[in-house]
């Protein structure tokens, strides 16, 4: 179980910096914002994933917070864009 | 029955990290920010999904398992709405379209051509 917890904690390693590094690359504002919640998204299942691999569910609260945050992020994210297109 | 969790808490969370890979390519390859949006909120959706199933069939604890359900549930109900405001916002802000772009729902009805000059 601890390699398959290592192999799937690395593919959510890589696709954080993937999206980090499109948040970097010059764009619009929506494509950072969309860039940087994929990061919530793997952060979210990286702590599920940590609390299956050291058998500590006490920070499963993270993940309800983090999707919680995200859904607020982006939402505040399309309100400012929206009005400043308008 | 041990095994067989431990299989399928597996096959789980390797699927919803596999989708997220290919999503987190999928945000640098391609070409405008609606079909950018597209492929992100799929993971957002399918791979949290899977990841957060597969890690409550092997989690400790039954009250960490509904946390984990519960996540699911909210992960799923708002990402829709938050992709949703998110494309109405940048069609508003006149976000670039790709020229392979087919149909575009949001456009001004042409009754009003001064709303927008090019065809």
């Amino acid at each position: 179980m601890n390699l398959v917890t290592d192999i799937v904690l690395g593919l959510l390693a890589l696709a954080s910096v993937l999206c980090v590094v499109r948040a970097l690359i010059p764009g619009s504002t929506v494509d950072r914002a969309i860039a940087l919640d994929g990061v919530v998204s793997a952060i979210i299942c990286a702590v599920a994933v940590a609390a299956v691999r050291t058998g500590n569910g006490t920070y499963v609260d993270i993940a309800l917070v983090g999707g919680l945050l995200g859904f607020l992020t982006l939402s505040t994210v399309a309100r400012y864009v929206g009005r400043r297109g308008s | 029955m041990n095994l067989a969790l431990d299989v399928a808490s597996g096959v789980l969370m390797m699927a919803g990290a596999v989708i997220g890979v290919i999503a987190a390519f999928g945000l640098l390859r391609l070409p405008d920010v609606f079909a950018r949006m597209h492929v992100a909120t799929k993971p957002a959706t399918l791979g949290v999904t899977l990841c957060l199933a597969g890690a409550a069939l092997r989690v400790p604890g039954a009250s960490t398992s509904t946390k984990l359900v519960l996540a699911i549930v909210f992960q799923l109900a708002t990402t829709p709405a938050a992709g949703h405001l998110l494309g109405r916002a940048a069609h508003a802000a006149r976000a670039p379209m790709s020229r392979h772009t087919v149909i575009d729902e949001l456009r001004p009805l042409p009754q009003s051509p001064e709303d927008h000059p090019s065809p």
